[in-house]
């Protein structure tokens, strides 16, 4: 099987973070739903919890991951021109890339 | 579904293009799989919202007392309750996309068939689950 090229990376990266994003939204929703934190001590406390801290800071590099090619193919079948394309391409890696550091800083600050 | 990997190099294509969108067959696979597209891109711009709202939240008592007004204003409970369906919608179409991978449900009839029930699942469970996180 050819690797080079033929998109089974992006396929094997956008379905791991997908299974790992799953499960972690799971259980963010059962939390939400039957234990949701009542004070801002109690939130920070939980989100301050090393497990919940790590499994959360995974979370958003596997949605950086799953949102990159997710949009990578959007803007790959509906932008043809091959300069647009890159300088869409590179805007949205930007903003992804801003977004998920954003989000580092938030977890690990608090 | 998302396999797509253009090998080949741009060339002007000459082709016939017929892009009238009332005049297509849509069958649920079809539905479904552009569902699955928007609410993907949905779910990103929801992003940055979704950071803000735990930096308030996180940020100060104030914040988080913020936070608990914003999420019981009615306005916020509808939007909160498109982006359930949006996530559901995404999330279940995507379950259904990765069972095809492994050969689960590829035929016409199997696959029609979680296609239909995959989108009434989504919004069934995005009106059941908004009700119990507003309860």
């Amino acid at each position: 099987m050819m690797l080079a090229n033929s998109g089974f990376r992006a396929w094997v990266w956008q379905r791991f973070s997908a299974a790992y994003l799953g499960l972690y939204i799971l259980a963010i929703l059962l939390l939400f739903t039957f234990n949701p934190p009542h004070s801002h001590a109690a939130w920070v406390a939980l989100l301050k919890q090393p497990f919940f801290l790590s499994c959360s800071v995974l979370f958003f590099a596997a949605l950086g991951i799953h949102a990159w090619v997710g949009l990578r193919d959007v803007i790959l079948d509906y932008i043809k021109a091959a300069y647009v394309r890159l300088l869409v391409l590179t805007l949205f890696a930007a903003l992804l890339l801003l977004l998920l550091a954003r989000a580092f800083t938030i977890l690990l600050m608090l | 579904m998302p396999k797509s990997e253009m090998n080949t190099p741009l060339k002007k294509n000459n082709a016939p293009v017929f892009l009238d969108l009332m005049h297509f067959k849509w069958p649920w696979a079809a539905i479904i799989s552009i569902l699955h597209r928007i609410s993907g891109v949905f779910l990103f711009l929801l992003l940055a919202p979704l950071l803000y709202v735990l930096n308030l939240s996180t940020g100060s008592e104030a914040g988080f007392e913020a936070t608990q007004a914003l999420f019981s204003s009615f306005a916020v409970s509808i939007f909160l309750f498109i982006c359930l369906w949006g996530l559901l919608q995404h999330l279940l179409a995507g379950i259904r996309f990765l069972l095809i991978d492994f050969d689960v449900g590829v035929t016409k009839e199997t696959a029609k068939f979680s296609a239909k029930w995959v989108t009434v699942l989504a919004a069934a469970l995005a009106i059941v689950w908004t009700g119990a996180l507003l309860l």
